[in-house]
């Protein structure tokens, strides 16, 4: 029977003191001075009413940080790009001949050599939207046979 | 003897006509499928230089230029003639890969190419061969 129980009471003492010294408390004491302040903003100095918190101050400071990191989280973000500039009116001037003349070009049913150099000539005055639309007229007069192609080499 | 050089003249001109150029590109002539809402058109560059179609003809080009507004802008489209019929499509935002594609184009190139109703280009294939078969 003594053989037994030296050995479990053996193991209870190592068991305890294992215990003991794996518990937070006794694997670091408490600073009785520690304040909430000092745990949650790292132990800036802080106008602590000890034992009484100061909500409004906490809430003023936790707003701050949350300001200031969303105006860093905001700096990582790509700009927008830049609108495109305005066409000046000269330019609007040019995009209306250039559109005219295009116009009357794919009216006029045939596509040689002089209608090819007048249609790159005028694309480059075009917006994106109306070099397209340009384009297709082309295309798509050219596909459905209201213009007849006479160029030699590419159209386009 | 000259009957023995008339013979031997005659021999040479016969396997010189019978010589096979290894790694020529097959001839396809230009070809277009579908009607003007849409469609496809293929065909080789050899191909259509020596079709009995004077008509026949193929080509891609890539445009690069800069607008009023000091925007560059690339565009690249593909034609084809084949029996008095064209067929044209244009690419507004053509990826690097397809205009390094085009721009390989050489003799023995063949293209293809589809087209929808509104002109532009759905697909684009550029194939560059030294044997005869596709």
């Amino acid at each position: 029977m003594t053989r037994i129980l030296v050995p479990c009471i053996l193991s209870l003492t190592v068991g305890v003191a294992a215990g003991w010294k794996l518990h937070p408390a006794a694997a670091a004491p408490i600073d009785s001075k520690l304040t909430p302040e000092h745990v949650l903003f790292g132990g800036h100095s802080t106008p602590v009413n000890s034992g009484n918190i100061d909500m409004s101050a906490m809430r003023a400071m936790i707003h701050e940080e949350l300001r200031s990191a969303l105006a860093d989280s905001s700096r990582d973000v790509p700009s927008p790009k830049p609108a495109p500039k305005q066409a000046t009116p000269e330019q609007l001037a040019q995009q209306r001949n250039a559109v005219e003349t295009i116009d009357g070009l794919v009216a006029g049913g045939v596509w040689g050599e002089e209608q090819r150099r007048t249609f790159r000539e005028k694309l480059v005055a075009l917006d994106p939207e109306q070099r397209e639309h340009a384009l297709q007229q082309l295309t798509t007069g050219i596909n459905s046979g209201t213009i007849r192609v006479t160029v030699d080499g590419s159209p386009l | 003897m000259r009957q023995l050089f008339l013979a031997s003249a005659l021999a040479v001109s016969l396997s010189a006509g019978s010589i096979v150029y290894a790694g020529l590109g097959h001839l396809y002539p230009v070809a277009i499928y579908g009607s003007a809402s849409g469609g496809s058109a293929a065909g080789s560059f050899q191909g259509a230089h020596l079709s009995a179609d004077k008509t026949n003809y193929i080509s891609c080009s890539t445009a690069q230029f800069t607008n009023l507004s000091g925007v560059s802008v690339l565009n690249v489209g593909c034609t084809a003639t084949a029996n008095g019929v064209t067929r044209s499509c244009v690419s507004y935002s053509p990826s690097l890969m397809t205009v390094a594609a085009l721009t390989s184009i050489n003799p023995s190139s063949y293209v293809y190419f589809q087209y929808d109703a509104r002109g532009n280009c759905t697909y684009i294939s550029v194939t560059n061969q030294s044997i005869d078969d596709l």
